[in-house]
């Protein structure tokens, strides 16, 4: 978004109208949404963290003191909300063997297997998209959170080691590797696929 | 090739667009990142579906209007509190006027009330009890506004909760429909 109108959007929304939320929205929405998704991995967790985003930003954009770097302090409050979104997940998780049976005494897994839905085109063009989930998961946290945040963000290294509370040389290492390790699970090399 | 963390801190810098001299290595690594971050663009990048978006844009608008209501009546209890608070104080100072410095020609304010006719004790007594019920009445009156707005909030939250549920029950129900 380019400076001037991004000036006044935020001041549109900052005298508490719905235009200038909107603006902010259509222009940061679908990184937003990028980063949710490939941070969490699930389209409903993205979408249901996109939606508590835009209920912090009308809560805190009044506090908010535009000094031309509005992406980090929006992408910092995504950040967060990714970690508190994991933690609570690592909370939760619950593991149940397939081998086990339910309540009426059927085998797990031909319950699961009745409630799949057949594979179509659509999935196997998706397999990409599956192997960079895979990909992501594999890596840590912190290093996902400075690749996701460094391409959704576009923000320099040094906000991101702000973000991180991490020494800018930890940060670039972790970027190293990190993208690295990806590279490795995608099976591209030197720009080409 | 292996970095140490102060390596690693100027390509940091450099890629930061600070003017860093990299010796061969770091700027192998410097490179390499470029090249990856570059490749990887693609491939992270993803489509924010139109329904997620239009959902987000509708929570955004109630969340912007909620907030706006919410100021209403924050306003009208304050501006109700005041019109009592002058109200109580024109009341007491009509019922006990101060002892005022005379102006030139006239009696002393104390001598004045000195010359009255004593106000008999229960009189006075009286007064002030009416004075307390105006005030309680007035205090309830703010009491009832606030709990409309309470009840307002708790309706829009409501409402809210149930758009919400019938938006989930509707795309659960097409989605089974293009299942089966």
């Amino acid at each position: 978004m380019e400076q001037q109108r991004l000036r006044e959007a935020i001041s549109s929304a900052q005298a508490g109208q719905a235009r200038g939320y909107e603006a902010l929205l259509g222009a940061y929405g679908p990184r937003l949404y990028g980063f949710f998704l490939r941070a969490t991995g699930r389209h409903h967790d993205a979408e249901d963290l996109l939606g508590e985003l835009t209920l912090r930003l009308v809560r805190r954009l009044k506090h908010y003191d535009h000094r031309g770097r509005f992406e980090p302090w929006l992408f910092r409050i995504a950040a967060n909300m990714v970690r508190d979104h994991l933690r609570r997940m690592r909370r939760r998780r619950v593991v149940v063997s397939l081998s086990g049976e339910d309540e009426f005494g059927e085998p797990l897994a031909e319950r699961v297997a009745a409630k799949v839905a057949p594979v179509h085109a659509g999935v196997v063009a998706g397999e990409d998209a599956a192997r960079l989930d895979e990909a992501l998961g594999k890596l840590d946290i912190a290093t996902r959170e400075v690749i996701l945040l460094r391409h959704f963000g576009q923000m320099s290294f040094k906000e991101i080691a702000e973000i991180a509370g991490s020494p800018l040389g930890t940060v670039l290492a972790r970027a190293h590797r990190g993208l690295g390790e990806l590279r490795r699970v995608m099976g591209y090399n030197d720009g080409t696929r | 090739m292996e970095l140490d963390e102060q390596q690693y801190e100027r390509i940091g810098r450099y890629l930061d667009g600070e003017a860093v001299e990299l010796s061969a290595d770091e700027l192998t690594v410097a490179e390499q990142i470029c090249t990856e971050e570059a490749s990887l663009g693609f491939v992270l990048d993803a489509a924010l579906p139109k329904a997620a978006a239009d959902r987000a844009r509708r929570r955004l608008r109630v969340q912007v209007l909620r907030r706006r209501r919410r100021v209403w009546a924050i306003g009208n209890t304050a501006i109700a509190a005041a019109a009592a608070a002058v109200l109580i104080a024109s009341a007491l100072w009509f019922q006990f006027p101060s002892d005022s410095p005379p102006a030139a020609g006239q009696p002393a304010g104390k001598s004045v009330r000195l010359e009255l006719p004593a106000v008999p004790q229960t009189q006075t007594e009286v007064e002030i009890d009416m004075l307390a019920e105006e005030l309680n009445e007035l205090t309830e009156g703010i009491r009832i506004v606030s709990a409309e707005t309470c009840e307002d909030g708790d309706l829009e939250s409501l409402e809210w909760e149930l758009d919400n549920f019938w938006l989930e029950e509707l795309e659960s129900f097409e989605l089974d429909s293009l299942r089966f």
